[in-house]
């Protein structure tokens, strides 16, 4: 939850007038990151990268929630920060005089994060005003050494007051004003796994990082990205180099990492340190421009020897005294924000490519339905309806006379028809073999064997063919997915379909009135009219007008050639009676509108019980703010204006 | 110590087989062998694993004995490996090192006897530096670029160079001897390698080196290794007539001989063998195989819900019923008694009797015979099998779409793991095992119409119908006769023909005693009496067969006689995971008591270095992250 900038806000920026910034603009800097604190958590998720969030982009939520909690009172966070055995509580225990464990007989030492405050901060009644320097962390008063060894697995941060920094004294920090916390964080490279998010944690917060360093660790790989890190992330960075011969071989190994490793063309370090800082110089530029210290290496180490590189340089703890603190936080935090932006930049990119390619994606998974509707569909062929049609219409064209003569049969077959079903039920159980005279059956039946092969079939399909973001498609889930389709019934066919059909029954009517005149009574006769809801199941059957009828094309294939006992009857008598123009429309308006209610069926609920999850997803990310996401970055590098 | 050049020649051209120990080569011959039945679950990442450690350590028995054995130092930048190099061949700037430098060192520097220049193996790609002298013949130690600086082609030169070595020398200062990024590459490595660690910059310390080292060791402890002064040295390269350094030379730089080169390397493919099939790369198999055995029995539980469903439709119940009850008639003979036992035999086979009686009339009868026998092959197929038809048929729609679904879920869960390819050939055993068939005329009458009539059944669906159409019919056949009602009835029933075949006796016994001659109407009259005294025996046991076989109470009829359906490849690649498993314990455990002898063989050589304990191949710099 957001709380309001407290009243003392504007007073943050206007000490100098470098710095002097209209509050609208940092509330509106401040806005920005919480819009974007929501968004870029959701992009994360839905893009499902498992790609480590930068620290810059964590160390802008720390700060700003810092600014947000501090009020007018704005304090600096210095870290010393650097692999294990550099000398990092040495140098704390020298420079603070406050007794934290160093020294070499145990490795890695630190677990815990030292923390030296102005002088007052460590009374009860300075707790919350402590705790809104360091939003989130568990800070705790140090009442000894060895808390700092402690396995707390947390990381908890050990307080103590310091009057003095390297035999300097603090100056004017008095209890109202903003002053310097030093703290000292575990290792980043030790087998001591915790200490690193311990030690990242703080240099999230830390606008200054003392970036301490042994001349013999200085090219290792992990120091070297851990560097990049800081440049990134610090408004000030200032290097040390211990336990060396002397300052010179400090500089040369300095020299040897920046004009050697960290450009030569066949490493990708050059690259790593090109990117920009807030100032638009790169990270390398920064790098140079750092203050280089050296502490050469002494049995009984003495703030003494260490000194500056450069000659005239003023000493470590002046140089961290004489930060303006106020400055140095605005350009903490402007800092965080002007690296985030170039990765939510790419973040973006990344959500409109991905969402490209969902979108397709999405678009084959319903090719991939569709096509499963019509490979149902086409395995049957609605005989009864067809029939019943053809006899409405033809009945519709025969005058009263004939259907006066013909209305005995007729009442016959009606009561017949009553009862066929029951009949060919009885005969197909008793004697029912598969193949010829079987491929009549009842649509639900033919539909839920072929709906459950299909489903399997396409399961399979997507399983094979997933894209790699949208994970694994477990036997569990697949397993899940069928019980959820075998759950729901198939829903009835509408009578769309028997539109078209009809249409093409009244032309054949008018086209061949003498055998529409015979047709009802033929059917009547042989009953065949009754069949209701049957159809023909052409896997079976072999195709009702040639076997190519099964991949869904029609076409004029012979009507006898593929079809099989009953498909094979009816083919003849559509032969002998001219009507196959009719059978070939049924059949292909049947197709059309069944493999659509079938893929509307298997999208409804085969779909979201597979791919439920990522579907959702793709929505969301097609409806995702992205340029909002772009124009919210651009915010974050956007200097506050000057009054 | 050095040998004949002829037989070192004839080493040369058959290097594995011709100087193995014959248990070592009978034991690389098992493990070959399972590493070939692990190819066909290659697909697998544990199976996989196992594989390519089983390969590796089968390689080591592949080189020749004549090459030399290849110390290797393995180090972060920085920590004086150079020095250390140079410190122990005694040859100063043998490979150039630098004090302000780091990551100087970019390409392997080799120490190596002249003499051993010819038996030194190419490194392509390497471009290895060749210092002669420096080291005894038989060894040769290399000193390699950093595994931890900013140039990551230096790590990938030292991985090559370690992948031969036969000794890694692992070096680190005081420091950075808790690095991670060094201490991963020791732990990936720990395995597979002989080690010795080496504490460098002593001099630098001098008052706390002892704690250090000891800080250091417990470390190494902590990842599995037994460290103690023969493996742990602590020096300093930079001091003159350093005593590390001297120490580290004569347990390092003797001079090789003959036979302790091929006994190391069979050593090495005994450690590394023993790693690879040792509880923690093995458990994952048994893992697995436990959770395929609970996803077959909630398969099998599904069928058998999909089974008891499909028989518990009302048609395939009545059908059911109907049958069983004909199965009860076959066994109710045994049980109902003497005097009925004939009226009961042939209730049971009325109908194949009839078939027969009807075929052997149409063999000899004309058409009119056929006719006969036609009908009664007709009657028999649609009282017999057409019931029998109807439960198959019931278990034909829904009951083989739930047989699918979980050869499907089967399917798919294989997949997911990579292990389908396992026992796709195998046949399904069925549990139980295959009953004899029956034979006689009946028999091969009953099999011709089944095939007939049942042919698109399938055969172990059919199979678990009869047996369970069988132990129901056993089942009711005792209830029926058993109780109070059954007791009646049989008694009754059995009274009844006794009383009438007395009568008869005593009938047939008076008239040979008076010598009298009975009427023809006697017979007749005996025998329609004799046939109407079954009759009340026969109505009753059908009431009780009837009052038993009732369609609702049909599972209870089957709780003790059905048999479940056969397994299928999931539970065949259980078998084999569990196979696996078992095999490949029991080969590592074969392998560690080898290691233990062929220690003993060794002698004191055997202390070159120390090495990780098969049960921790998994040494865990990670654990510290708790």
């Amino acid at each position: 939850m957001r709380q309001p900038l407290p009243g003392g806000m504007p007073a943050l920026f206007s000490r100098s007038n470098e710095q002097r910034v209209s509050c609208m603009k940092l509330d509106s800097f401040l806005d920005s990151t919480d819009r974007l604190a929501t968004l870029v958590p959701e992009l994360l998720h839905l893009l499902g990268e498992k790609e480590e969030v930068p620290t810059s982009w964590r160390a802008l939520l720390e700060r700003s929630g810092a600014l947000r909690r501090q009020g007018g009172k704005l304090s600096l966070v210095a870290t010393l920060y650097g692999p294990t055995g550099a000398g990092k509580s040495t140098l704390f225990r020298q420079l603070t005089g406050i007794e934290v464990p160093a020294g070499d007989e145990i490795r890695p030492l630190s677990r815990g994060c030292a923390m030296a405050v102005p002088e007052q901060w460590d009374q009860a009644e300075r707790g919350p005003a402590l705790r809104s320097v360091l939003p989130g962390f568990d800070l705790r008063p140090l009442d000894r050494p060895d808390r700092l060894r402690q396995e707390d697995g947390q990381g908890l941060v050990w307080y103590r007051s310091a009057e003095r920094l390297g035999g300097e004294s603090r100056g004017e920090a008095g209890p109202g004003a903003p002053g310097l916390f030093l703290v000292d964080v575990p290792d980043f490279n030790s087998l001591e796994i915790a200490n690193h998010e311990r030690a990242e944690r703080v240099l999230r917060r830390a606008e200054v990082v003392v970036f301490v360093v042994t001349g013999d660790s200085y090219a290792d790989q992990k120091v070297v990205e851990e560097l990049a890190r800081c440049c990134q992330v610090a408004a000030r960075l200032v290097i040390l180099i211990t336990k060396v011969a002397s300052a010179e071989k400090a500089r040369l190994k300095w020299a040897d990492l920046l004009d050697d490793k960290l450009t030569r063309p066949d490493l990708p370090w050059r690259a790593k340190f090109q990117g920009k800082r807030e100032d638009k110089r790169t990270l390398e530029e920064f790098l140079r421009g750092c203050p280089v210290h050296a502490w050469p290496f002494s049995a009984n180490p003495s703030l003494e020897d260490l000194r500056p590189v450069t000659e005239g340089a003023p000493s470590l703890a002046s140089l961290l005294l004489g930060l303006d603190a106020e400055k140095v936080a605005a350009e903490g935090l402007l800092q965080a924000g002007a690296s985030t932006r170039e990765w939510i930049g790419q973040l973006a990119d990344r959500a409109e490519a991905a969402r490209k390619e969902r979108q397709g994606w999405r678009a084959s998974l319903d090719e991939d339905l569709a096509r499963a509707g019509l490979a149902v569909a086409g395995h049957e062929f609605p005989i009864g309806r067809t029939l019943e049609v053809l006899m409405e219409e033809s009945r519709a064209g025969q005058n009263r006379m004939f259907q006066w003569i013909t209305y005995p049969i007729s009442r016959i077959s009606g009561w017949l028809q009553g009862g066929f079903q029951v009949v060919t039920e009885t005969i197909r159980s008793a004697i029912s073999q598969p193949g010829p005279g079987s491929e009549l059956v009842r649509l639900e039946v033919a539909e839920r064997k072929s709906l459950l092969k299909v489903a399997e079939e396409l399961t399979d399909k997507w399983r094979d063919r997933l894209p790699a973001w949208v994970g694994k498609l477990d036997s569990d889930r697949c397993r899940q997915a069928r019980a959820a389709l075998e759950a729901v019934t198939l829903p009835a066919p509408k009578t769309d379909w028997e539109g078209t059909l009809r249409q093409a029954a009244k032309e054949w009517v008018e086209k061949n009135p003498t055998l529409a005149h015979t047709l009802p009574t033929v059917l009547d006769m042989t009953a065949v009219g009754g069949l209701g809801l049957f159809v023909l199941d052409l896997s079976f059957a072999g195709g009702l007008l040639g076997s190519h009828v099964v991949l869904g094309s029609l076409g004029t294939g012979g009507l006898v050639a593929g079809g099989a006992g009953l498909a094979a009857v009816l083919a003849r008598m559509a032969d002998r009676m001219h009507f196959r123009g009719v059978l070939e429309e049924a059949d292909r308006a049947w197709r059309e509108q069944r493999g659509r209610e079938i893929a509307d069926h298997l999208r409804q609920h085969l779909l979201p019980a597979l791919l439920g999850e990522k579907l959702k997803e793709t929505d969301r990310l097609t409806s995702f703010p992205v340029e909002e996401m772009r124009r919210l970055a651009t915010e974050l590098t956007r200097k506050p204006d000057h009054e | 110590m050095s040998e004949h050049p002829h037989e070192a020649q004839t080493k040369e051209k058959s290097p594995a087989g011709a100087n193995l120990l014959p248990w070592i080569a009978a034991l690389a011959g098992r493990v070959g062998q399972f590493r070939k039945e692990l190819l066909v679950a290659d697909s697998w990442a544990p199976a996989a694993r196992v594989g390519v450690e089983l390969d590796r350590a089968l390689a080591a028995l592949e080189v020749p004995p004549s090459v030399p054995a290849l110390v290797v130092m393995l180090g972060g930048t920085g920590v004086g490996k150079s020095e250390l190099f140079n410190a122990l061949i005694e040859k100063s700037g043998a490979s150039p090192s630098s004090d302000t430098v780091r990551c100087h060192t970019s390409q392997p520097y080799l120490a190596i006897h002249p003499l051993d220049r010819a038996h030194l193996p190419a490194m392509p790609g390497l471009e290895p530096v060749l210092v002669e002298g420096g080291v005894p013949r038989g060894v040769v130690l290399a000193d390699t670029p950093d595994v931890d600086g900013m140039i990551e082609r230096h790590h990938g030169v030292t991985r090559q160079v370690l992948e031969r070595s036969d000794l890694v020398l692992f070096v680190t200062d005081p420091d950075r001897r808790a690095n991670l990024q060094v201490l991963e590459e020791l732990r990936r490595w720990a395995p597979r390698k002989r080690w010795l660690f080496v504490l460098t910059k002593a001099d630098r310390y001098p008052e706390t080196i002892e704690s250090i080292a000891l800080d250091f060791g417990k470390r190494l402890t902590e990842m599995g290794f037994p460290v103690d002064r023969s493996s742990l040295f602590v020096v300093a390269s930079v001091k003159p007539g350093d005593g590390g350094i001297e120490r580290l030379r004569q347990a390092l730089l003797r001079p090789g001989d003959g036979s302790r080169m091929p006994l190391l390397r069979q050593d090495a493919f005994l450690r590394q063998s023993a790693h690879a099939l040792a509880a923690p790369l093995l458990q994952p198999f048994r893992d697995h195989a436990e959770r395929l055995r609970a996803l077959a029995q909630d398969g099998q539980s599904r069928q058998e819900q999909a089974y008891w469903q499909a028989i518990s439709q009302p048609k395939a119940a009545d059908a059911f019923a109907r049958v069983v009850k004909q199965a009860a008639w076959k066994e109710l003979g045994e049980r109902v008694g003497p005097f009925l036992f004939p009226a009961v035999w042939a209730r049971a086979r009325m109908q194949p009797l009839a078939t027969g009686w009807a075929l052997s009339r149409g063999l000899r009868g004309g058409a009119l015979g056929v006719a006969g026998a036609l009908g009664a092959s007709a009657l028999w197929a649609l009282r017999g099998l057409g019931p029998l038809r109807h439960i198959a048929e019931a278990l034909g729609e829904s009951f083989q779409d739930s047989l699918a679904a979980v050869e499907h879920d089967a399917r798919r869960t294989l997949e997911d793991a990579g292990l389908d390819r396992i026992g796709v050939n195998e046949k399904t055993v069925k549990p139980g095992g295959k009953t004899e068939p029956p034979t006689g005329l009946g028999a091969a009458l009953d099999g011709f119409l089944k095939q007939w009539t049942l042919s698109d059944i399938r055969p172990e669906l059919l199979a678990r119908v009869e047996a369970d159409v069988d132990a129901a019919g056993r089942e009711s056949a005792r209830l029926a006769t058993s109780g109070l009602g059954g007791l009646v009835t049989v008694v009754a029933g059995n009274f009844l023909v006794a009383g009438m075949v007395g009568w008869v006796g005593w009938r047939l016994a008076k008239s040979w005693w008076f010598d009298t001659d009975l009427p023809t109407s006697f017979f007749l009259k005996a025998i329609s009496l004799m046939a109407i005294s079954f009759l009340p025996g026969l109505l009753l046991l059908g009431w009780c067969v009837v009052a038993q076989v009732n369609p609702r109470r049909l599972r209870g009829l089957l709780a003790k006689g059905s048999q479940t359906l056969a397994g299928g490849q999931l539970e065949r690649v259980q078998g084999a995971l569990e196979g696996w498993f078992r095999q490949g314990g029991d080969i590592g455990k074969s392998l560690e008591e080898a290691q233990r002898l062929l220690s003993a063989d060794l002698g004191p050589d055997a202390n070159w270095g120390t090495s990780l304990p098969a049960q921790s191949a998994q040494p865990a710099t990670q654990a510290r992250q708790a």
